[in-house]
């Protein structure tokens, strides 16, 4: 089973809170009985002009009407195309938006004359980070998680997946010499684990 | 697969001992014969026999065949001035390497014969890692993996396969990504909006 | 139509050698390898496994004949030992695919062996019949469910390790957005590539996953 797809189907969490990020979306005309939208609106009203960022899941069901404006969610959006054009792996994209690349793919699907672009910004994206995104997850064991906080959600789970084979091999390579050694990959590991725990609250 | 499960099947393959007690019966296993067993006189057993009969002190463990100093060393010069992968002398090779040169093996030079292999391991690896980024880099969805070993490829995996399905399913369209989650409920909201436009035309 | 098949399939059977327990066990290790890096669940190999437990049970009885201390026994034990683990590791591999495909794996059921479509069919109604019921409790459109959404597929195109077993007689054709590319693939050779250009392979067992 790919990653991507464990990660994006009916059943899954990340897709259910990939789908919770918000997009920014404006209705050009009054819209009723979806003043609960918004805490300013008069009445059950919502007046033109209005601009609300809604979760995705709700923009999925209103984007096709006539009269309703989406923006692009600002991390997709030209100034950040271009930093991470310059150099996406400085960029931390665990503050940025947790699920950069899911919910990217997501907000595609209703930008149409912005998909290629999207798209692309997102495979470069990945790209560019993966070279150090291996590095750090084969020596996890003896550094920091500086790096590790910067990662996107899946960014995460695929160092956290590399990080466990690396693991499994030492582990298996040194199991002939003793537990001193074998303890510490383990403390090491385990020190990994909660701590990609904690970003996860 | 995880590397228990690659060690597992590095155990099946055959290694020659030197048995220490003589057993004129042919032992049928579901796994083919073994024995006869004469004192003193090299046979041939999967790995997993060989362990065990070692454990009782009943046997020695020679060395394979490829398990030698000089040769190994020359495979590392090899591997390290090659740009491709080098074919190595057994599919197992890391796998077997553990197997047998645990810290009290019968091999000589257990220690070094260790250390060269853990470095022909090494370059190859680094050598593979380095190649998963510029394939990924690169794009296409193939490409020749030729005389890279199991035990090798499973540490490859989530760096590689992960990376390349990910970079895919980011760039294909997606007819059943879940954002139709919602769709169920994108009825109820057409009617608020048919409900709204009905008293502005009106007005 | 059947005589026909009678003459010309079964002969084909009869040529082939008296299958050995050792080559039952090997394409058993095999079935194993491969269902545990697919990304599809494979055709069941189930007569396979039948004949190798009823093997495993004729040798456990051979070996209560032995004295416990014997060695012949301690190793005939611990061979039984390892082809328990393979079977029931394979098994699991499979049941696990069928639980997280289930929907797809009922429309594809071809591929079970009768004990795992008995295990399907149970699975569905514990898994499906609460979540239904749930479901019913919910107002209006929120309660709905819908079948086609909740079927996982395999996602055939991921990309496996594989490696041939033969000369495959045609090229294998490798989509990638709107190029092709075709690729000669010869015995041994190992190559990283889409699962569904070589699915066929897979199945018949001319190339093997690594």
């Amino acid at each position: 089973m790919s990653l991507f797809r464990k990660r994006n189907h009916y059943f899954s969490l990340t897709d259910v809170l990939s789908s919770q990020e918000r997009v920014p979306i404006t209705f050009q005309v009054a819209v009723g009985y979806l003043g609960e939208l918004d805490a300013s609106a008069e009445g059950n009203i919502l007046a033109a002009g209005t601009t609300l960022e809604l979760p995705y899941w709700l923009v999925t069901s209103l984007y096709q009407e006539d009269g309703v404006g989406i923006d692009l969610p600002k991390q997709y959006k030209q100034a950040w195309r271009d930093i991470l054009a310059a150099d996406a792996k400085v960029v931390n994209l665990q503050r940025l938006c947790k699920y950069f690349y899911e919910f990217g793919k997501l907000v595609s699907l209703i930008r149409v004359r912005d998909h290629q672009d999207i798209i692309d910004l997102l495979i470069q994206t990945l790209v560019d980070r993966h070279r150090e995104l291996t590095n750090w997850a084969v020596h996890a064991i003896k550094q920091e998680n500086e790096f590790f906080e910067k990662l996107d959600d899946i960014e995460q789970e695929l160092s956290r997946r590399a990080t466990s084979a690396e693991l499994n091999l030492s582990n298996w390579l040194q199991s002939d010499c003793g537990q001193i050694r074998k303890a510490e990959m383990v403390q090491a590991h385990d020190r990994l684990v909660s701590s990609s725990r904690t970003f996860n609250t | 697969m995880n590397t228990e499960e690659i060690e597992f099947l590095a155990e099946q393959e055959e290694v020659t001992i030197i048995p220490k007690f003589t057993d004129s019966r042919v032992v049928h296993l579901i796994s083919g014969d073994i024995g006869p067993f004469r004192a003193g006189i090299p046979c041939v057993v999967p790995i997993w026999v060989a362990k065990t009969l070692r454990k009782k002190h009943k046997c020695k463990i020679v060395a394979p065949e490829w398990m030698e100093l000089d040769l190994l060393e020359q495979k590392l010069e090899e591997e390290k001035s090659s740009r491709f992968f080098t074919p190595m002398p057994s599919d197992h090779y890391m796998g077997i390497a553990h197997l047998l040169l645990s810290d009290d093996s019968d091999i000589e030079h257990a220690d070094r014969l260790r250390l060269t292999i853990k470095n022909i391991w090494d370059v190859r690896v680094a050598k593979a890692r380095a190649s998963a980024d510029t394939f990924l880099k690169g794009g296409g969805r193939h490409a020749g993996i030729d005389h890279l070993t199991q035990l090798e490829i499973c540490n490859l995996r989530p760096l590689l396969l992960d990376a390349l399905d990910t970079k895919h399913q980011l760039s294909v369209p997606m007819e059943n990504m879940s954002a139709l989650n919602t769709s169920a409920a994108s009825g109820s909201l057409s009617e608020s909006f048919s409900s709204a436009s009905t008293p502005r035309r009106s007005q | 139509m059947s005589n026909l098949e009678d003459m010309f399939l079964n002969e084909e059977e009869d040529d082939e050698e008296a299958i050995t327990a050792k080559s039952v066990l090997e394409m058993i290790t095999d079935a194993w390898v491969n269902e545990k890096l697919c990304p599809e669940i494979l055709p069941n190999k189930a007569e396979l496994v039948e004949v190798m437990m009823e093997q495993i049970d004729q040798m456990e009885e051979n070996v209560l004949q032995l004295q416990k201390t014997d060695l012949r026994s301690i190793i005939h034990r611990q061979e039984l030992e390892r082809i328990r683990y393979l079977i029931r590791s394979y098994l699991r591999a499979r049941l696990e695919k069928i639980e997280f495909y289930s929907v797809w794996v009922f429309k594809n059921q071809s591929v079970l062996s009768p004990q795992e479509l008995a295990y399907l069919k149970e699975y569905l109604s514990l898994s499906v019949a609460p979540l239904k019921n749930l479901c019913d409790r919910f107002p209006g459109p929120a309660g709905q469910l819908n079948p086609k959404q909740m079927e996982i597929a395999p996602d055939l195109e991921a990309h496996v390790f594989a490696k041939s077993r033969v000369d495959l007689p045609d090229t294998i054709i490798v989509h990638d957005g709107p190029r092709e590319e075709e690729i000669t693939v010869t015995k041994d050779s190992q190559r990283i590539v889409p699962y569904s250009c070589i699915r066929q392979y897979v199945r018949d067992d001319r190339i093997k996953l690594i």
